[in-house]
This record gives C-alpha cells, structure tokens and sequence, in this order.
C-alpha cells in the first residue's frame, strides 16, 4: 500500500502511481527469499481457530502463502478472490493445498475477524498470526517488509505496505515458486496442478522409471516371425523391440524389477548384453534384476535391455508406448517409451 | 433485510440530519475513497473493473440515485463504518474516524447524482 500521507503534495503523481503499480498498492519488499532447500522457510504461527499451524507439518501438501491483512483495500482482496477461483478450478485436488494468509497487521487482525473476513472468500482458507516475535522471525524469512502509513498525516487510521508476493511450498517443505498477485487464477491453478497430479513427498514412490526410449522396427518386422536365438547378434539386428531406460531408486531399501509387460507385444522380457572374446551374446536375465538402495540401473545398449518379444504392430519413430514394470516393493510402475533412433 | 436491521439498530438517528459537507469534506472524501473504496467499488463506484468482478459478493452500481436514495446517509455511514456481514464490505471504523466517514459518504452521495440530474 502506498499512502497519500507519503506524498501529500502530489495528489496527481499518487494517482499516476496507483494506475501503474496497483490501486493504492505498491511492492515494497526487498527481492524474494531464494528458491531453498526443504523446511528451510520453516515457522509456527496460529490459525484463526486457535490451532498451531507448522509450515513443516503440511508436508504432503501444496502450501499457497501470502502476505496480507483484513484492512487492505486492494491487493489482498484480489488475492483471496483469487484464490477462491483457483480453489474452484482445482476442484477435489484444492483438498491437498493448504491457503495459508499471514497477517501483517496483527494489532486489527484478530482471529475472529480473521475468521469472518477469510470466510467470506472460502471457509478453507487459513489465517495465521502469532506474536510479534513469531511474526517477525516470518517476515524475516520471507523478507516481507510490512510499513505502517497513516491514511493522511496525523491520522490514527493507517494502511500498511507489504509484499505482493504469493509463496508455492511443495509437499515436500521445498519454496519452489513465487507469484505476483496478479498472476490470473487459471495460471496459479495450472501450477499448482503441475505439483499436484504428479505423487510426491512422503507418500511419492522412491523408486522411478525414466527416460524410456525403444528403437525403431523395420517396415513389416512386427508381422514377420523372426526368432531371438540369444544367438550371436547385434542389438541392431534384433529382430523383437527393444527398449533402454533407466530405474533409480531413492528409497531406503532394495528392490527388484520381476517381470514386464506391455500391450505392444506378447511377451517382454529382460536381457543382457555380454561379450564373449570379441563375440557379442545376448540372453535372458533369470530371476530378476535387483535394485539396490540409492542405486540408479541403467538398461542402455551394449547392456541390460528388455526384449518385446511377438509385437502385434511395427515401432515407428515418433510413437510412444506403455510398458509395465513390476517391481517386487514398488510394484507396477507404468511408462511410456518413445520409439526413436539411438 | 439490512435496511430493517439498520432501521432497528438506528431508531431515530436513522433519518437524523446529517451536517452538509464542505468542500473540503468532499476534497477528502474523495481522497479517501479512492484510496479505501476504489479498489473494490472502483473509482467510479459503479463496481466494474478485474477486482470487483472477481469479488465473491460483486459491489452493485452505486451511483444509481435510486440505489443511493434506499439507505438514509446514517444508513451508509453505519455500512462504512460496521462493514455488510458476509460479504467483503468490512467495516472501517479501525481505520476511519467518525469526520472522515462522514466525508466518504459524502463524496459518494455526490457521485449519485447524474449530470443530467445535476443541471
């Protein structure tokens, strides 16, 4: 907020300024906190039911965080109303994303007008306060500099500066975006979206499947019934698909890939490249590939692969299939692989 | 119905003379809605604009003279001043003193009238 009191002869210039920035409002906050590592914004204020409120117990969930107060005529309604649209785009998944408000006015802001000003833009939203040393430690955090500034000079009645900034915390406690207030709805929405269709945080699986790729079958190939002698044969001339990919797994125990699947083919199965002197063998990996804790498994040429053996239709550059691992703790874990040249 | 309640909460101070504004009321009513009022009921007070349609409860058009003649100047000091229950027209009396709510009002009251109206 920008106040007359801060420029009381320049009626005209204030006017300019608000057409400009916002209406009465103004950033006036130093540059945002840097995109960190998680928990590291952590804080502990209070709702405006009188519950404690732990940045860090909302892991799990998206945390939207904004800066405000009740008295503020401008940009915090356009927030909160803002808000109350991306609520409504997201519809069910608006149930994993915490709206955290934090007062910067706690004098006025009490928790009952807190409750009755952030109702009516959304019984979901919460509205945080703490003591001034609570507060202040958050501010601190986020770098939001709130200013107080008397409505006209010598008036009791004042506005307060502050951040117009809106904070994305992921679910796993990392700050991962920062949002000017008038970013439109629909674009907050789509980020939100962003973390919230993919699994992640506590609940997200450690183990992953990445960048599956597969080569390119010859015209008619898929049709033809060329066998997999496990013979003497480059991959090159495999006569089945063939797909590379890569399996990490950041969880804290083994595990192992059991079997595969996919709708392209009858069979999949896993195999390993090995040299022979100087002859290249290939043949199936019996009982399972294990994947050790932390470890990341490559299946590129020359190495581990998987074999789709029986394909009903040829793998033309540029299409993209599923395939289905199974995993003994993950369990399925389903990918697209796109058929591309090496 | 708000008016009722404000007729009851009221009584006869609803329909109680209110002392002209001068013009330097108005210069500061002016100021001040459009540093309080003109985010949410735009500057015009017609209620157009991104915010005000964005508004979970929309601000009507209030320079309708038939809008701005339902409620008493008491009735709308009181909205000013207590806010609407429910909506986001929260009341101002943390941030107005009882002179300057009277301006506001005033300067509203003035952009009621129509041009036409006025000649």
């Amino acid at each position: 907020m920008r106040s007359p009191g801060k420029s009381p002869r320049h009626a005209l210039a204030l006017v300019i300024a608000v057409a400009l920035v916002a209406p009465g409002c103004e950033d006036a906050s130093p540059p945002a906190p840097a995109l960190e590592t998680a928990d590291a914004h952590d804080f502990t204020l209070s709702d405006q039911f009188g519950r404690p409120f732990r940045l860090s117990d909302q892991r799990g969930r998206l945390v939207l965080l904004f800066f405000g107060y009740t008295h503020c005529p401008d940009v915090c309604p356009t927030t909160l109303s803002s808000w109350a649209k991306v609520e409504s785009v997201l519809g069910d998944q608006a149930d994993d994303v915490t709206f955290a408000f934090v007062t910067v006015d706690p004098q006025r802001d009490t928790p009952e007008r807190l409750a009755r000003h952030l109702a009516v833009f959304s019984p979901r939203f919460l509205g945080l306060s703490g003591t001034r040393e609570e507060l202040a430690r958050v501010y601190e955090t986020f770098r939001v500099v709130p200013e107080r500034v008397p409505i006209r000079p010598g008036a009791a009645g004042y506005l307060i500066d502050h951040s117009t900034r809106m904070f994305l915390i992921d679910q796993e406690g990392v700050l991962k975006r920062r949002f000017n207030y008038r970013k439109y709805p629909y674009e907050i929405a789509g980020e939100l979206k962003w973390f919230l269709d993919e699994p992640r945080g506590a609940d997200a699986p450690k183990l992953s499947v990445r960048q599956a790729w597969s080569r390119p079958t010859a015209p008619g190939q898929a049709a033809g019934t060329v066998a997999h002698d496990h013979g003497a044969m480059s991959e090159g001339d495999l006569g089945p698909g063939v797909v590379y990919l890569s399996i990490v797994n950041e969880g804290d125990g083994p595990d192992r890939l059991l079997s595969i699947r996919s709708p392209v083919c009858a069979a999949a199965e896993l195999h390993r490249t090995t040299m022979d002197g100087d002859r290249m063998r290939m043949a199936q990996v019996e009982g399972g590939l294990d994947i050790p804790a932390g470890a990341t498994i490559e299946l590129s040429p020359g190495g581990y692969h998987i074999m789709l053996n029986r394909l009903h239709h040829d793998l033309l550059p540029g299409q993209r299939f599923e395939l289905v691992l199974v995993f003994e703790r993950a369990g399925e874990v389903t990918v697209q692989s796109e058929v591309r040249s090496p | 119905m708000l008016r009722e309640r404000l007729r009851a909460s009221l009584g006869d101070r609803y329909d109680a003379p209110v002392p002209k504004a001068t013009e330097s009321d108005l210069q500061r009513g002016a100021e001040l809605w459009h540093l309080l009022c003109a985010g949410c009921h735009a500057r015009d007070a017609r209620g157009r604009g991104s915010l005000p349609q964005m508004l979970p409860v929309q601000p009507g058009d209030l320079t309708d003279p038939q809008r701005a003649a339902f409620f008493s100047e008491p009735a709308q000091i009181r909205i000013v001043k207590e806010g609407i229950e429910g909506t986001p027209m929260f009341g101002w009396k943390d941030v107005l003193e009882a002179e300057d709510l009277r301006a506001v009002v005033a300067y509203l009251r003035t952009l009621a009238v129509r041009p036409e109206e006025g000649s």
